[in-house]
């Protein structure tokens, strides 16, 4: 099991989200009915999402070293309808600092992931042991 | 007219994912709208044992979006989320519900502006987290 599934493991909403680890240190938000918020389109609920970009940018930050990460604030743009499919998120340090850090988010599907659904920016407070 | 059973239909029958979560649609008022979520040992992040920040947003996205489209007061479809900010200013506090309180601050002709807090129920000053969300009327 690699660092990233490990955290996902001890982060009960981690688990209920169906997170896993994917390719090149990404994280995969699985395909699941009840991430649904549109049921007549079938599209995932832009929470959901959102909740998701937050989530792999802590556990990016996690898998880098920090020992805790807090969130701070979290801005999430939704650029067209995402349907029900394996969503990955893909993480950009725009400035990692001492204390904060500065994260783009952006959530793709599509076989060569190059459909962006939704792009989330934000900054996180993060201890480093040691 | 306000058309209530379809706001409810809208906030727990046709949502998964609200109504995999436990989401309550609490209360309804003009241009605003309260749900209400119980602590769940599922929904929890690793590090404190609180309802976790994902799931605040989750429930500011929905609130805010409800709270829009009662504003819009569109009778057939409701309004689709463009953006959605989420500052954090406290973790929820273990084996506590919260509650999510969002009102519609300005209607645009495309779009719609809407504010959202979260709250533990008895201590509603005490802000948790707050949102602010863009919603698109659709055509």
């Amino acid at each position: 099991m690699n660092v990233i599934d490990e955290l996902i493991a001890a982060a009960p909403y981690y688990r209920y989200l169906g997170l896993r680890s994917g390719e090149d240190a990404t994280v995969v938000l699985p395909a699941t009915a009840r991430h649904i918020g549109n049921h007549e389109q079938a599209l995932l609920h832009g929470g959901v999402l959102a909740a998701f970009l937050e989530a792999a940018a802590v556990l990016y930050l996690r898998a880098a070293g920090a020992s805790a990460v807090a969130t701070i604030a979290c801005t999430t743009d939704f650029l067209r309808a995402a349907p029900v499919a394996d969503t990955t998120a893909v993480v950009s340090v725009i400035r990692s600092g001492r204390r904060v850090a500065h994260l783009k988010i952006e959530a793709r599907q599509g076989d060569d992931g190059s459909r962006v659904v939704a792009v989330a920016y934000g900054s996180w407070f993060v201890d480093v042991e040691g | 007219m306000l058309d209530l059973a379809r706001v409810l239909a809208v906030a727990t029958v046709t949502n998964a994912a609200h109504h995999d979560m436990g989401t309550e649609l609490l209360s309804l008022e003009r241009h605003g709208v309260t749900l209400g979520l119980a602590w769940r040992g599922d929904l929890v992040d690793a590090e404190g044992g609180g309802l976790a920040r994902g799931i605040l947003a989750v429930l500011l996205d929905h609130a805010c979006s409800l709270a829009a489209f009662l504003s819009v007061n569109d009778e057939t479809r409701g309004g689709a989320t463009m953006g959605l900010r989420v500052d954090h200013f406290a973790p929820a506090e273990p084996g506590e519900g919260v509650h999510v309180h969002a009102v519609c601050v300005h209607r645009a002709p495309h779009v719609a502006f809407a504010t959202g807090t979260v709250f533990h129920p008895d201590r509603p000053a005490d802000v948790l987290a707050m949102g602010t969300c863009t919603v698109a009327k659709l055509p």
